[in-house]
């Protein structure tokens, strides 16, 4: 007996090149794009290039800096803070003291790639851990210069000297906030509050005494003592 | 069954001045309890009495021990009765260890009676942590520096709070790196200047640091051990360096401490060898401020003072250097900054202190170009 033909006029057109292309192949069958509800104006699914962000060192090692420079530009950190160098919010280094700056490997157990400032031109980094910091001292000594006391009495009024006083950095000439407090004549208090502290103190110190002489009980204490006791003969 | 908590106050200050004081040895027979002032408490309950007691019975006092709730009273009957249980088992801990000793001739430095000692010491903290009496005793100050429970107690609050507190400030100001290149305070230090009591780090007025301070270092070992205490000032401007230098500002040898004199310098303090004296921190205008760091040293043995004296130079001495020399161990730690004010040219004048007629002055970066 013949095995019947399997006719290829029985099967439906479009699953005709299946088996000769496959799955995956686009030899057969051909690409269809809904152009209607495809936005052109739009680059949905065009080129997403940007402009270079202009990444990556902006001082080499060995170069002399000052606090605030930039170091490097990165995204994330492919580069980490070292001594003296700080980091921004997006992860710029930057410099926070004088100095050279080092590119170097952490001692630590990450090893992590640091950029770092070193103070003198010579001065190696990494530094042993828990080593003492190295400091500059960015000052010199001068011959003392005292501000002069100037002071003025309570209650003296303002002149037309004070009036014209300007303030460095100001535009508005006005004394200062002292002198105008300085104006007022000095306060005269009737009764002062420590005297009052002292006189309520006395006061206590009456009554404790006449306590004393009276047996120990004041009034109240007297009267609640008589309660009690008609209650317990009562009971 | 054991209740092995040990459980502290949190948060509970002391209500009133700690008393550092000895306690009576707590009884084997049970715990600790006050004595009540009326005698016709042995009847009862409170408010049950006669009309006659009555009025007696209001004016008794409700105490820890007293108290009249049953679970409460049922609670305690435990906590007594695991305490029972511990003491015990100290008691046959302790009559093991002495017959290791005499028969098998192991000596007190062994291995095996060291580690039992240490047992003990635990199982003695164990017998009173639940004890509310001392929770009590603690809340209000009335400690005994005698016992290892309250040691132990002052040893928590301590970390809790304030130890945390002076990391911070050592770390933050850098103090660790420059003076010691690391330290584990396990020991409390206190500083009094001028009667009062300063926290670690503070900035301080040069009339209030013109004398020397009170110190105490409280360990929370019940051992007597002998302290060195060091001040140095790491940030003396150097303008010829272009850099800072050290001072050596105050060091006192051969102090006595234990837990029962807690006062290393003052006026409970033992006599101690002053080796460097006391100079008052200055700061000159216009420089950063300074830190004034004091460390607490262990000394492993007594200190020969003339030999030292000589081997220390005030304007070029570094903290560690002086530790390794003298073989010293940090137990404590404590810092306070100093800046120019307007006392601090007369005081300066007042000691003859060079440089009391210099400011300083701040130099401007080049900025390269």
């Amino acid at each position: 007996m013949l095995l019947p033909r399997i006719s290829t006029t029985g099967i439906l057109p479009s699953l005709r090149n299946i088996g000769a292309s496959g799955c995956g192949s686009n030899s057969g069958i051909l690409q269809q794009v809904r152009h209607a509800t495809h936005k052109a104006s739009k680059a949905a699914n065009g080129s997403s290039n940007t402009a270079g962000k202009r990444l990556g060192a902006k001082k080499t090692a060995g170069e002399k800096v000052v606090p605030g420079m930039i170091i490097y530009r990165q995204r994330g950190t492919l580069w980490f803070p070292g001594e003296n160098a700080g980091i921004g919010r997006d992860h710029t280094i930057f410099a926070l003291r004088t100095g050279y700056v080092r590119y170097y490997r952490d001692s630590g157990p990450k090893k992590r790639k640091s950029i770092g400032v070193a103070l003198t031109p010579d001065q190696p980094l990494p530094r042993p851990p828990n080593a003492a910091r190295t400091r500059r001292l960015w000052f010199e000594p001068v011959p003392l210069v005292e501000k002069e006391d100037v002071s003025v009495p309570q209650g003296t009024p303002l002149t037309q000297e004070d009036w014209a006083k300007v303030v460095p950095g100001s535009y508005i000439p006005r004394p200062d906030n002292w002198r105008i407090g300085k104006v007022m004549g000095p306060v005269v208090r009737k009764r002062s509050v420590f005297e009052g502290f002292e006189r309520s103190a006395k006061r206590r110190e009456a009554r404790m005494k006449k306590l004393a002489l009276k047996g120990g009980k004041t009034k109240k204490a007297k009267a609640k003592a008589k309660a009690r006791a008609k209650k317990a003969r009562g009971a | 069954m054991s209740v092995c908590t040990l459980s502290a106050s949190s948060s509970i200050r002391a209500l009133g001045a700690i008393r550092f004081n000895v306690i009576r040895p707590i009884a084997l027979q049970g715990l600790r309890t006050r004595a009540i002032p009326n005698k016709s408490s042995t009847e009862g309950v409170e408010g049950a009495g006669s009309a006659e007691g009555a009025k007696k019975n209001r004016l008794k006092m409700r105490t820890i021990e007293t108290m009249p709730f049953q679970t409460f009273q049922l609670a305690l009957d435990i906590i007594n009765k695991d305490r029972q249980e511990k003491l015990e088992r100290i008691t046959q801990e302790r009559e093991t260890m002495k017959k290791l000793i005499k028969h098998k001739g192991l000596t007190h430095a062994d291995r095996r009676i060291v580690s039992m000692k240490q047992q003990i010491e635990k199982w003695q903290l164990y017998a009173d942590a639940n004890n509310p009496r001392v929770k009590y005793n603690f809340d209000c100050g009335i400690i005994g520096m005698n016992k290892p429970i309250y040691l132990h107690l002052l040893n928590k609050k301590w970390r809790q709070r304030n130890r945390p507190i002076l990391m911070q400030r050592l770390e933050t100001m850098h103090v660790i790196p420059d003076v010691l290149p690391a330290i584990n305070p396990i020991a409390d230090v206190q500083v009094h200047f001028k009667g009062r009591k300063v926290q670690s780090g503070l900035l301080l007025d040069s009339l209030m640091v013109e004398e020397f301070p009170t110190v105490r270092v409280i360990p929370f070992k019940n051992e007597e051990m002998l302290c060195t205490i060091a001040v140095v000032d790491p940030d003396v401007p150097d303008s010829k360096k272009h850099g800072f230098r050290y001072r050596c500002h105050w060091v006192v040898s051969n102090i006595p401490i234990s837990p029962m004199q807690t006062t290393a310098v003052g006026r409970s303090a033992k006599p101690a060898d002053t080796i460097v004296p006391y100079l008052p921190p200055h700061s000159q205008k216009g420089a950063p401020y300074h830190r004034y760091t004091m460390i607490v040293f262990e000394q492993p043995e007594r200190i020969d003072t003339t030999a030292l004296e000589g081997s220390i130079n005030r304007d070029d001495f570094t903290m560690r250097g002086f530790q390794s020399k003298n073989k010293l161990h940090p137990i404590g730690a404590f810092m306070w900054r100093v800046e120019w004010d307007s006392h601090t040219k007369e005081i300066m004048q007042k000691h003859n202190l060079p440089g009391w007629d210099i400011m300083y002055k701040r130099i401007k970066d080049v900025v390269p170009s």
